[in-house]
């Protein structure tokens, strides 16, 4: 493919889901790769250039809302889209809004269709340049 | 009225039908000739004769056929002028033809008819013909009911044509037909038998009356033969009566009597001519059925002659003087004045048999033959004993045929019966005799003679009762004479004096005299007062001693009789009394008997002197001189000092016996000297030593020698004087006792206790000084005693039923009594007092005492106690250790549901009250009582009344002096438990969501996975359509699940927003929650919450977190032990904090331990713990932000500490 193409950061702790996720974008046309935890996100990104972080919250050690305001600091470019499946997730979410953090969130399991259209919306919000 | 029958109607409408049809013929040959179909006629003339007319073009041909019509005829112009007109017409209307022509044809139109008429002439004139029934004005002022037909006449311009048929002789005939048939329909409907004969004689009409009567084929017979009749005067019969009436006169209401069928039917007959101008030809026969009258006539007579019976049987009880008589006397009424053959009454023995007592009419020995009986046997089972049996009139229609008349057939045959009747006689609902009637007529006794009867029978009962009431009266009367006599006789002759005497009251209502009413003839012997009846008392005796009337007066007003004797000075007699009320107590009259026993009062004072004068003999008598001694010395003084007379002659009696005197002998010399008496007390020793006192006559006797003597006479009084020294010295101590005493004793020294007194503490109760009259039932109202008031539970009380008053009314000690005294003063006390009578040797009650207790203060510990007993927030129970509840306070009964009755009736039992888990809690508490008289509050249920249980505290105290029984508070603590449980709840709840959360991570984890993998393989291209087709299902189903852990593994939010909260409130209406269970458990909370800021949280969270951390504590810590709260704010990583601990006393938490203590399922409780506590505890915190910290020491306590973000600072003061 070509450097025009956006790369993806998968985040999360359960290697089938970021690895799966990684191979539907990668269909889709997108540059895609999956780490397994917050400090190794931090890492890739820094690597990848990535476009777009996809995050897991609840994952040990570095949970996802901490992760993405991290990623808010250091790389303001890059996008975060977060996906839960808990639903303490709120709770979490809830507390970052009131210290002035804004994430959106999905909840597992997202469908494919839902997540790709997600996705190219926040990489592409000209849909004409929707990737093919 | 009857009428021939000229025509039948049949014959009639045959006619109109034919007048109908000529008319008809007419019009339509009127209209075929104005048609110009038909060229000529022939017409009938009035002759009969025919000619024919021929119409066209011939104007007089035309002219002759309508001046040849039957009918009138005639034309009209436009505007109803009458053109032309028949003769016909103008003699039918009787007005000349040339006055018709010309004329308005409205003019021959009745006003009635003109309406129709207008609306027929509109009609023809539209070319409607129209024909109508109406009437002419005709001449004479007379009209003319006719048959009119309008048409138009086409060949003539402007002209109607109108045919006029004269209805009149048709209108004749229907009236005949009417009338005709309005007389059958009255002949058919008359009551009365009615016949239409001729001149003949013979029966040509009948109506239905007569047929019924008579019978049906009576027509065209000669009425003599059929109707057989005669007058009952005799005067006449059929056959002379049509050559009366034919003679023209009306025969008009005879009685007569018909023969019809070999019946004689009484009739009451008219019979009247039918006359015609032509004369007379016929007559009408009527007959009315009087045979109904007649027998109620024969009824009415036998009932006249019942009533007469009844009334004169009432006038014979009126005179009747025994009962045999009178029942003779009914029975004659009965039989004379009803005319019946013989009457007899009876009445029932109780051996069953009826005994006739008396009869009237023709007997003849029959009653002597009878032998009845009124029992169920063949001789009572005829009329007399059925209707003693039954209560019932007994009717035997026919004695020839009544079989249970059978045992007294041939007899009553003999004598001519033929039929009876009986009915009973009454008292009550029973039968004691019964009257027969014997008729010599079969059924001669019809329903409303029984009825009259029957009633004479309830008179006769009564009679018989009232004469025998008579009798008993009259026997009562006499054996009351008698009595009387008697009582008179004994009045007169007994040796008392009797009297009966109205006690008279003064205004007061004291008794202040009294009047006689009667007296006996002893009377005046045994008081030797005259005439006194009608006289008082104290106009005969005005001196009369006052007790009199205050004893009569009492037995007058209180009924008690009374017995005793006394004096009348005035006479100078005693009597011996006896008085007793008499007669209703509002007239206050006594009856007294009395006895003079003067005599024995008077021999009892010269038996008084008598024996004095023995004592005298026992008095010491010493003769002595001044100068010389003792001359005599008699037995007495021997007894009395010991001294023999030898020993005391010449001796001087002062020195001999130590005398010891209150003046010096000098002065008493002088004494006697003056009034040669002198008396005293002196004080003498005996030979033997003793001290005796005596009482001393000194007299100075001068003898005839001139020597001065002295006549000595001492007696004893040493025991008196000792009696005296030891009443004194007794009086002294029951005066000292009386006013030390600390109870008021009051005592009245009469046993009327008009006057009390008291000592100083009764005095000082009553407010009152010694010289008061305490007595409320003082005579004097002003006293002191008067102005005092008693009450007994609200209720003022008399003074007669004062403990003091009731120990001397009725001789006996009254118990303990308690009651409130209002003083005048105003201030009232409560008394408990007890009442003794005082006796003389007799018995007899001669004074009484009360003793007064100001129990006030007592009361109102009591009634303090009470309102303790009726807090609301305790229960409280008096208990039996054995489960008895001896008395409980409303507020228990309410928390047990059953009420005051329940208890009173024994129906609570807090043992059974008691769920037998807590039984071993019971019996523990039973060992602590047993042991230390209290035991350890506890928490426990009772079943309730309704089978619903509550929760208490339970804190019980044995007696002191009986550990059997005791008092237990009960606090009810079901709320608290209530809300305890549903905490306890919430918390499961929370724990149940958490868990959720946690397995929907765990699911949903997977599902994304599941998810990618399908949509990637889905991607393939080489995908088989049918492969493709179970991916989409995976795809649907993959939704599904999706859909359902997302409803259901989210639901535990807590919903509302999150709040300010002050740790501080929520410690406290925690802690409230646990109140029960820290009371029972005597455990302490401590608090010490300074103002540290709110935080933002969910308020019921946060308080799951306090109550979790506590009810850990409590678990921890011992019975007594303490817990603490404290609130503190810290920064922290230079942010404001505020800090909860929660520290206990309690027994701590292994360190090895410790740090499981907030993962799931971890408890130290094995029993009833979930192991859920602390880890939801930390849950809820970390969801507020919040940190929660654990410090224990084994043996020492354990302290949780949770640090909160602050939310809002309050701004310090």
């Amino acid at each position: 493919m070509t450097s025009e193409k956006s790369t993806i950061l998968i985040v999360d702790d359960e290697p089938r889901i970021a690895d799966t996720l990684v191979v539907i974008f990668q269909v889709a046309g997108y540059s895609a790769s999956a780490v397994y935890n917050g400090t190794d996100a931090l890492a890739a990104i820094e690597a990848s250039q990535a476009a777009l972080v996809i995050c897991d919250v609840v994952m040990p050690d570095l949970n996802g809302i901490e992760l993405a305001k991290k990623i808010r600091a250091s790389y303001p470019n890059c996008k975060v889209l977060l996906f839960s499946g808990n639903a303490d997730t709120q709770h979490l979410l809830n507390t970052a809004e009131q210290q002035g953090h804004a994430f959106e969130v999905l909840a597992k399991p997202v469908p494919p269709l839902q997540m790709l259209a997600k996705v190219a919306s926040l990489l592409h919000p000209n849909p004409s340049s929707f990737p093919q | 009225m009857v009428l021939p029958v000229p025509k039948s109607s049949d014959e009639l409408q045959k006619e109109i039908e034919t007048l109908r049809a000529q008319l008809a013929e007419a019009q339509e040959v009127i209209r075929a000739i104005q048609a110009g179909d038909v060229d000529a006629v022939v017409v009938s003339g009035p002759q009969g004769e025919q000619q024919i007319f021929t119409l066209r073009g011939a104007e007089y041909d035309y002219r002759a056929l309508v001046e040849a019509m039957n009918e009138g005829a005639a034309t009209l112009g436009g505007d109803g002028t009458v053109l032309y007109c028949n003769h016909r017409l103008a003699d039918l209307i009787g007005i000349p033809l040339e006055q018709i022509i010309g004329s308005h044809v409205t003019k021959l139109i009745s006003a009635e008819a003109m309406h129709d008429f207008e609306a027929m002439l509109a009609r023809a004139w539209r070319g409607d013909s129209s024909t109508a029934e109406l009437e002419f004005r005709a001449g004479h002022g007379k009209t003319i009911p006719v048959y009119l037909s309008l048409r138009e006449m086409r060949s003539e311009d402007a002209a109607l044509c109108m045919v006029v048929t004269d209805l009149t002789e048709r209108k004749k005939v229907d009236e005949l037909v009417t009338a005709g048939k309005l007389a059958t329909s009255i002949l058919d409907s008359a009551a009365e038998a009615i016949a239409v004969c001729d001149e003949t004689g013979r029966i040509v009409r009948v109506n239905q009356a007569l047929e019924v009567l008579c019978g049906t084929n009576l027509l065209f017979q000669r009425f003599e033969d059929a109707l057989p009749l005669k007058f009952v005067d005799g005067s006449a019969s059929s056959g002379t009566l049509f050559s009366i009436v034919l003679g023209g006169s009306t025969v008009r209401a005879r009685e007569a009597v018909v023969r019809s069928h070999d019946q004689l039917i009484p009739v009451l007959l008219t019979v009247a001519p039918i006359k015609s101008p032509k004369g007379i030809f016929g007559c009408v026969v009527t007959m009315t059925d009087i045979s109904a009258r007649k027998r109620s006539e024969i009824q009415l007579q036998k009932l006249n002659r019942a009533l007469k019976a009844q009334s004169n049987s009432i006038q014979a009880l009126l005179h009747a003087v025994d009962e045999s008589t009178y029942l003779k006397e009914v029975c004659r009424v009965v039989t004379e004045d009803c005319g019946h053959a013989m009457m007899w009454i009876g009445f029932a023995e109780d051996d069953k048999t009826v005994r006739p007592a008396a009869f009237s009419g023709f007997e003849n020995g029959y009653l002597e033959t009878l032998k009845l009986t009124w029992d169920d046997s063949e001789m009572g089972r005829g009329p007399t004993g059925s209707a003693i049996r039954t209560g019932q009139p007994t009717l035997c229609r026919n004695m020839l045929t009544d079989s249970d008349f059978l045992p007294w057939r041939a007899e009553a045959i003999k004598r001519g019966y033929a039929s009876s009747l009986v009915v009973p006689l009454m008292e009550g609902n029973r039968a004691f005799g019964a009257f027969s009637i014997y008729s010599q007529e079969a059924d001669a006794f019809s329903i409303a003679e029984i009825g009259l009867l029957t009633e004479l029978a309830a008179d006769l009962a009564f009679g018989i009762q009232t004469l025998r009431m008579r009798a008993a009266h009259a026997r009562a009367e006499e054996i009351l004479r008698e009595s009387e006599a008697r009582y008179r006789n004994l009045f007169n002759s007994m040796g008392e004096g009797f009297c009966i005497a109205e006690v008279l009251f003064d205004a007061d209502g004291k008794p202040d005299d009294y009047r006689f009413l009667q007296v006996n003839p002893a009377f005046e012997q045994q008081t030797g007062l005259y005439q006194v009846v009608g006289k008082r008392i104290r106009e005969l005796i005005p001196t009369i001693e006052r007790h009199w009337f205050d004893i009569f007066g009492n037995v007058a007003l209180s009924g008690e009789p009374v017995t005793f004797a006394n004096e009348v000075r005035a006479l100078g007699r005693w009597y011996d009394v006896h008085a007793y009320r008499v007669g209703a107590p509002e007239l206050r009259q006594v009856a007294v008997v009395f006895n003079d026993i003067s005599e024995h009062k008077r021999a009892e004072e010269i038996l008084q002197r008598h024996a004095e004068m023995q004592r005298l003999s026992f008095d010491a008598i010493i003769v002595w001189r001044p100068e010389g001694g003792i001359e005599s010395w008699n037995r007495g003084a021997e007894q009395l000092y010991g001294y023999t007379e030898k020993e005391a002659l010449g001796q001087a009696t002062h020195e001999l016996l130590k005398t010891i005197r209150p003046l010096a002998l000098p002065k008493v010399m002088e004494r006697l000297h003056e009034t040669r008496n002198w008396e005293g007390e002196l004080r003498h020793t005996t030979k033997d030593g003793r001290d005796v006192f005596v009482t001393s006559r000194h007299q100075l006797v001068v003898g005839s020698d001139g020597v001065e003597r002295i006549l000595e006479t001492n007696r004893d009084i040493t025991d008196r004087k000792r009696a005296e020294e030891q009443l004194f010295a007794a009086t002294q101590r029951m005066s000292a006792l009386m006013r030390a005493l600390p109870v008021g004793v009051t005592f009245s020294e009469d046993p009327t206790c008009r006057s009390i007194t008291g000592n100083p503490a009764a005095l000082a109760q009553f407010e009152v000084s010694a010289e008061d009259n305490l007595s409320a039932s003082a005579l004097n109202p002003s006293v002191a005693g008067r102005q005092l008031k008693f009450f007994q539970n609200g209720r003022q009380i008399n003074d007669a039923d004062l403990p003091l008053q009731r120990a001397v009314f009725e001789n006996r000690e009254i118990p303990p009594f308690e009651m409130e005294v209002l003083l005048p003063s105003g201030r009232s006390w409560i008394a408990e007092c007890t009442g003794a009578p005082v006796r003389d040797a007799d018995g007899n009650v001669v004074a009484g005492i009360a003793v007064t207790a100001d129990i006030t203060e007592r009361k109102r510990a009591e009634m303090r106690l009470r309102r303790f007993f009726e807090t609301d927030l305790f229960a409280i129970l008096y208990w039996g250790i054995d489960g008895t509840v001896i008395d409980a306070n409303d507020k228990y009964l309410e928390m047990t549901g059953y009420t005051r009755a329940d208890l009173r009736a024994g129906l609570l039992n807090w043992a059974k009250m008691t769920p037998p888990e807590y039984q071993a809690m019971d019996d523990d508490a039973r060992r602590q009582i047993k042991a230390t008289g209290i035991h350890r509050p506890y928490e426990k249920e009772y079943i309730r009344r309704d089978g619903t249980r509550v929760w208490g505290l339970f804190s019980a105290a044995a007696w002191e002096d009986n550990r059997n029984e005791g008092v237990t508070f009960i606090l009810d603590i079901t709320d608290r438990k209530l809300a305890a449980q549903a905490l306890l709840r919430s918390e499961k709840l929370a724990s149940v969501g958490r868990m959720a959360s946690t397995i929907a991570h765990e699911i949903n984890n997977p599902l994304e996975t599941i998810g990618n993998v399908v949509y990637l393989a889905m991607l393939d291209p080489g995908l088989s359509p049918e492969a493709k087709s179970y991916l989409e299902i995976a795809v649907q189903e993959l939704e599904r699940v999706t859909h359902i852990t997302k409803q259901t593994l989210a639901f535990h939010r807590e919903t509302s927003a999150p709040a300010l909260i002050d740790l501080c409130q929520s410690i406290d209406s925690t802690v409230r929650l646990f109140a029960g269970r820290l009371e029972s458990r005597g455990v302490t909370i401590k608090k010490r919450c300074p103002d540290v800021g709110r935080i933002k949280a969910f308020g019921g969270e946060i308080q799951q977190v306090i109550a979790n951390l506590l009810s850990n504590s409590m678990d921890a810590v011992p019975d007594r032990g303490r817990i603490e709260f404290r609130l503190s704010r810290t920064p922290l990583n230079g942010r404001a904090k505020i800090r909860l601990t929660i520290a206990d006393t309690g027994s701590g938490i292994a360190p090895e331990r410790l740090q499981s203590v907030f993962e799931p399922f971890f408890t130290t409780k094995e029993m009833y713990g979930t192991g859920l506590g602390l880890w939801v505890t930390r849950q809820i915190l970390e969801k507020h932000g919040a940190k929660i910290r654990v410090r224990s020491k084994v043996g020492k306590g354990t302290v949780f500490s949770i640090v909160f973000p602050v939310a809002e600072i309050t701004v310090p003061q």
